[in-house]
């Protein structure tokens, strides 16, 4: 037991004050001369005893009454939660930074075998864990994985999340960069419905420079300032991960050789500070990677292109890998220089069709092995039919509106006369097609068209219920008074909402990338270039948020959505040069590419999301009855079993509430097989640059800043725990003790006093009876 | 009149209310001189009380000759023959009437018994009533016999002026050794804190009572003493025994005295019940006029 202020501890000596009160009172008395002394006498002999008692006990409570004052204000605490038991419970959000800088190795020595170095992930996880063994039993833990996009993995007992940790710690890094304010805010909603008052939140970061530094300072200040004006104010902490100080302990290994070096520097924190940024040294990474294009057939070319970063300041000589699925395809060796960046770039035709992963490793041994391999995935499918109803076909070149519409499809052999294109593609007129043509394609593209009939509606709508892609591009024939006249799509028809006439309009598409229509980084710089002058708008009738590309007044430009199990996309401009200069932007191919390849969603089964979306499927729930599972597999080649709710049989499971791992994963229940591909839009894809990390009197400095208490491992940071908040809350045991006194004594006091005043009452009564009866006479 | 002692001792207020009243005793009281009082012995007086038939024995004289011949039978008359009252006032001066209360207006018990008897004294003699008085603590000190002149007032007052309380009390002793004094019917008033054996005052009241005395008790005790409000640590010396003295808490043992009170009066009362006396408990803090008017008031009904 300890006190957490000591000095009030010695108030318990008040206790004497009563003593001493005692002590002068009993040497002061006065003095009288007493006649009736036979009465006196004989009230000695019987009361003595009895009245002698009571004061004692009086005098007891008395002097207890400041020990329990002293001792409660002293604060008294059980240091060891365990030994009392339940302790005081307590809500704690673990924010762990998963970013790529958590791959680097704690110990940067070389010369140690690559199996024994430990990452800064595996450390915090180990942290996190001797943290969890720590606390009491009936606390409850969120973690929160802080990469971008953030991970939160509920409400835990201690010992449920432990389990979990250990899996964690031997899990990749998946994530990018550090989203500290989505995570603290994420772990202060959490807290703020928590069951306990005692609310923690707890950062694991290697605090790298470029994430806290300066220019960051302002978030970091924002975010402890709204912890603190939480209902229940929420105190936070930093644990430093990456200082040599917590390492000690970490492993024998690193213990022996971390306590040599500081025996040698007396301020170790700041020179271990420093010894990291200089051996940053062998350290390379891939900045980002790019497969162009995403949807190929079989005979098409890929281009793989790496941005490829060296932090040291060393000339790198790397072998940088292509593999797609396992199998290695292609490997080169560049050389980048010191504190640089270079692309790689590598070709691929597949040889067959499928979903596969390409990596792109750079097979070199550093710091951060997390960050050499990057993962993107390429479709690979047969060709598909494409039939494009043309309104507006003519006879000169170049003049009908689906012109460059099948340009952009089938470059390869419009130009070249290659194989190679996804589609092919069939011209009709308005009218020069029906329902018993369509069963050979599997998407229509309207170009143009003035109207449908009735018939013809319900031909394309049944078209795209059955998993048929749709394709809607306006122009100026469009008659839109008799447009609007069509069945809307929730009525079973083609129509999302009303659509205006064609207006002259001068402007632009918006900037933002939505994944649905992934395009490059260079095809979304073309996008932007793009001039419209004519267009119509859409008003939506569906309540659900739209996805797709708006111009730069946010009025929609390409609506996707689902249409019975198909998909259809509008345009609300024409496809041709008639509204825009679209056509001969270079983003023009791959942007009707990706509109195909959208409508088109072959494999069934076959979905893609960006990370920290959750994964969801609508599965029927197999014959084996309530302890179904479904299998899944993660890209990192893990695995896991996801129990199926007994009491949504047919509904939807969520197989992932928030994949992070980038590539394929795949789910099997029974005979179905479903897959994901998780990508990064491209102007997600950011990668920590810089491995500079901030000191730990930075850390100290920071923490002082910004109200958190730094700590350098996990026992430091429940060492400070414990004194701000104690273990079993002894001194509440102390309050409720002196309040019992303060009663005690109260009682006691008004007991005799109230004794006294009712014997004197009755005496009083008794001698005056007759003088009172006299006065009535 | 002896104004001067009497002025020290009466308040004008007392001095007005005592001599409006008029002692009246309960019983025919054997008397020198003719009062107030009825005499049991019948004579040759002015108020005639009744006509009874002549028996053997009785003195020719007496016989009403008038009736005789009117009636031709032989009554005798009957007439009233009044009394003075002997009354002799004891006063107790032992060391225990000397005790002086915070509510008493100064006075100590003894100055009020003082008082009490100085106004008894001169309600007695100016009705023509002997009035002695006697003064002790352990035996009786100064014994003054009864006397019916006015001037004999002027003896008392001073007497009781001159009177100091020291020693300790026997009043059992004390009121056996009355009897002696107290050889005729009469009166004998009891002024006193009545501290003691309450068995053996008891005792030596009830011979006094045999001996054809009337007893009044007038207990004189101080406010202090009945209800005990002491609560700091006090030290309570003996007025009687010098090297008698107690160190207590006061608030600790008040509810046990005031029980030790209640038991001593109870006896007291009942002890005097018993013999026909009255006992008339008085405070210090009360006027000792409006005691002997209220005491007086009651025996003029009874």
């Amino acid at each position: 037991m300890t006190f957490l202020n000591a000095l009030l501890a010695f108030g318990a000596a008040a206790f004497t004050i009563p003593l001493i009160i005692h002590l002068l009172n009993r040497s002061k008395y006065l003095t009288i001369d007493w006649g009736a002394m036979q009465f006196l006498e004989s009230s000695m002999k019987v009361n003595a005893r009895r009245i002698q008692w009571k004061q004692l006990l009086l005098l007891l409570i008395r002097c207890m009454i400041p020990i329990l004052l002293a001792l409660a204000m002293a604060r008294p605490i059980v240091r060891a939660w365990r030994e009392s038991g339940e302790g005081n419970a307590m809500s704690l959000a673990v924010v762990l930074d998963d970013s790529f800088s958590m791959q680097s190795e704690v110990d940067s020595n070389p010369d140690k075998p690559a199996v024994n170095r430990e990452s800064l992930l595996s450390r915090a996880t180990r942290e996190i864990d001797s943290i969890l063994g720590q606390l009491p039993p009936s606390s409850s833990i969120c973690l929160i994985l802080a990469g971008d996009p953030i991970d939160v993995w509920g409400e835990h007992r201690p010992e449920v999340l432990r389990e979990s940790v250990r899996e964690l710690s031997l899990r990749k890094a998946s994530a990018g960069t550090i989203n500290l304010a989505s995570a603290v805010r994420a772990g202060a909603d959490w807290l703020s419905s928590s069951p306990h008052p005692k609310r923690h939140l707890l950062v694991l970061s290697d605090f790298q420079a470029s994430q806290w530094d300066a220019s960051e300072k302002d978030t970091v200040k924002q975010l402890s300032e709204m912890l603190v004006q939480q209902p229940v104010p929420i105190q936070w902490s930093f644990l430093d991960v990456a200082n040599d100080n917590g390492a000690v302990g970490a492993t024998a290994t690193t213990k022996n050789s971390n306590a040599g070096f500081q025996s040698s520097a007396p301020d170790g924190a700041a020179v271990t500070g420093k010894l990291n940024n200089s051996r940053i040294g062998d350290d390379v990474s891939i900045l980002s990677m790019e497969c162009v294009p995403g949807l190929l057939a079989p005979s098409g070319n890929a281009t793989i292109s790496a941005s490829i970063q060296n932090h040291s300041k060393e000339l790198a000589q790397i072998p940088v890998v292509l593999r797609v699925g396992l199998e290695e395809v292609e490997r080169q060796t560049i050389q980048i220089g010191p504190q640089s960046s270079t692309n790689v770039r590598f070709q691929w035709s597949p040889k067959s069709t499928g979903d596969l992963e390409v990596h792109v490793v750079l097979d070199t041994k550093d710091r951060t092995p997390a960050d050499n391999i990057l993962a993107d995935v390429i479709r690979v499918r047969e060709p598909a039919n494409v039939l494009v109803i043309d309104g507006d076909r003519r006879r000169e070149a170049m003049k009908s509106e689906s012109d460059y519409l099948r340009l952009a499809l089938t470059p390869f052999s419009l130009l070249r006369g290659e194989p190679g294109d996804l589609v092919t593609t069939r011209v009709v007129d308005s009218g020069g097609w029906n329902e018993a043509m369509l069963k050979e394609f599997q998407a229509v593209v309207c170009c143009n068209i003035p109207d449908l009939n009735p018939e013809q509606r319900r031909i394309l709508r049944s078209f795209a219920d059955a998993g048929g892609g749709l394709v809607i591009c306006l122009g100026d024939k469009v008659q839109t008074e008799r447009w609007n006249t069509w069945e809307s799509v929730a009525a079973g028809g083609l129509r999302p909402g009303k659509i205006s006439a064609r207006v002259d309009w001068s402007g632009r598409v918006g900037t933002t990338s939505t994944p649905l229509f992934e395009l490059s980084r260079a095809s979304l710089d073309s996008l932007e270039t793009a001039r419209f002058e004519h267009r119509h708008t859409l008003e939506l009738e569906t309540p659900n948020p739209w996805t797709g590309i708006a111009f730069e007044d946010s009025q929609p430009w390409l609506v996707a959505f689902p249409m019975g199990q198909g998909r259809c996309v509008w345009m609300m401009s024409s496809c041709d040069d008639g509204d825009s200069n679209l056509p001969s932007r270079p983003a023009y191919v791959p942007l009707m590419q990706k509109l195909l390849a959208f409508v088109l969603q072959t494999p069934p089964g076959w979905r893609e999301i960006v990370p920290g979306e959750p994964w969801r499927e609508e599965w029927k729930l197999a014959a084996n009855g309530a302890n179904a599972t479904v299998q899944v597999l993660f890209p990192d080649d893990s695995t896991a079993e996801v129990p199926w709710a007994t009491d949504s049989p047919g509904k939807s499971i969520t197989l992932l509430p928030s994949p992070r791992l980038l590539g394929i994963s795949r789910a099997t229940h029974g005979e179905e097989r479903r897959s994901i591909a998780t990508q990064l839009p491209v102007a997600l894809r950011k990668r920590e640059l810089n491995r500079e990390r901030l000191t730990s009197t930075e850390v100290e400095q920071l923490a002082s800043d910004v109200s958190a208490t730094p700590s350098s491992s996990a026992n430091d940071w429940l060492n400070s725990i414990r004194s701000s908040w104690g273990g079993k809350e002894l001194w509440t045991w102390f309050w409720l003790g002196l309040l019992v006194m303060f009663l005690a004594e109260m009682y006691l006091q008004q007991s005799m006093n109230a004794r006294l005043a009712k014997t004197a009452h009755a005496t009083a009564g008794v001698v005056q009876s007759p003088r009172n009866k006299r006065g009535a006479a | 009149m002896p104004a001067n002692l009497l002025f020290r001792w009466l308040k004008p207020q007392d001095f007005a209310r005592v001599s409006q009243l008029q002692w009246i005793a309960r019983d025919v009281v054997e008397g020198l001189s003719g009062g107030m009082h009825r005499s049991r012995h019948i004579g040759a007086s002015v108020d005639f009380k009744e006509h009874r038939p002549y028996v053997h024995g009785d003195e020719i004289r007496s016989i009403d000759w008038k009736l005789f011949g009117k009636t031709d039978r032989l009554y005798i008359r009957q007439y009233e023959d009044e009394t003075n009252l002997r009354a002799t006032i004891v006063v107790d001066q032992s060391g225990s009437m000397r005790y002086t209360g915070t509510r008493s207006d100064g006075l100590s018990k003894h100055e009020y018994s003082v008082r009490l008897a100085a106004c008894l004294a001169y309600l007695l003699i100016s009705q023509q009533d002997s009035v002695g008085l006697v003064t002790c603590d352990t035996k009786i000190r100064t014994n003054v016999p009864a006397r019916a002149r006015p001037n004999h007032l002027r003896l008392l007052i001073e007497t009781l002026a001159n009177s100091q309380c020291n020693g300790e009390t026997d009043l059992g002793t004390v009121l056996q050794e009355l009897l002696s004094i107290c050889r005729r019917r009469g009166h004998v008033i009891l002024i006193s804190d009545c501290f003691g054996d309450p068995n053996s005052i008891e005792r030596s009241l009830a011979m006094l009572r045999a001996n054809y005395q009337e007893v009044v008790v007038f207990q004189v005790m101080d406010d202090d003493e009945v209800d005990f409000p002491f609560s700091n640590r006090t030290m309570f010396r003996s007025l009687e025994k010098t090297e008698d003295q107690l160190l207590i808490d006061p608030s600790s043992l008040r509810q046990r005295y005031l029980e030790n009170v209640k038991s001593f009066q109870t006896a007291l009362r009942e002890g005097c019940s018993r013999n026909r006396i009255d006992l008339i408990p008085v405070r210090t803090s009360e006027s000792f006029s409006s005691v002997v008017a209220n005491y007086l008031v009651q025996r003029g009904r009874a």
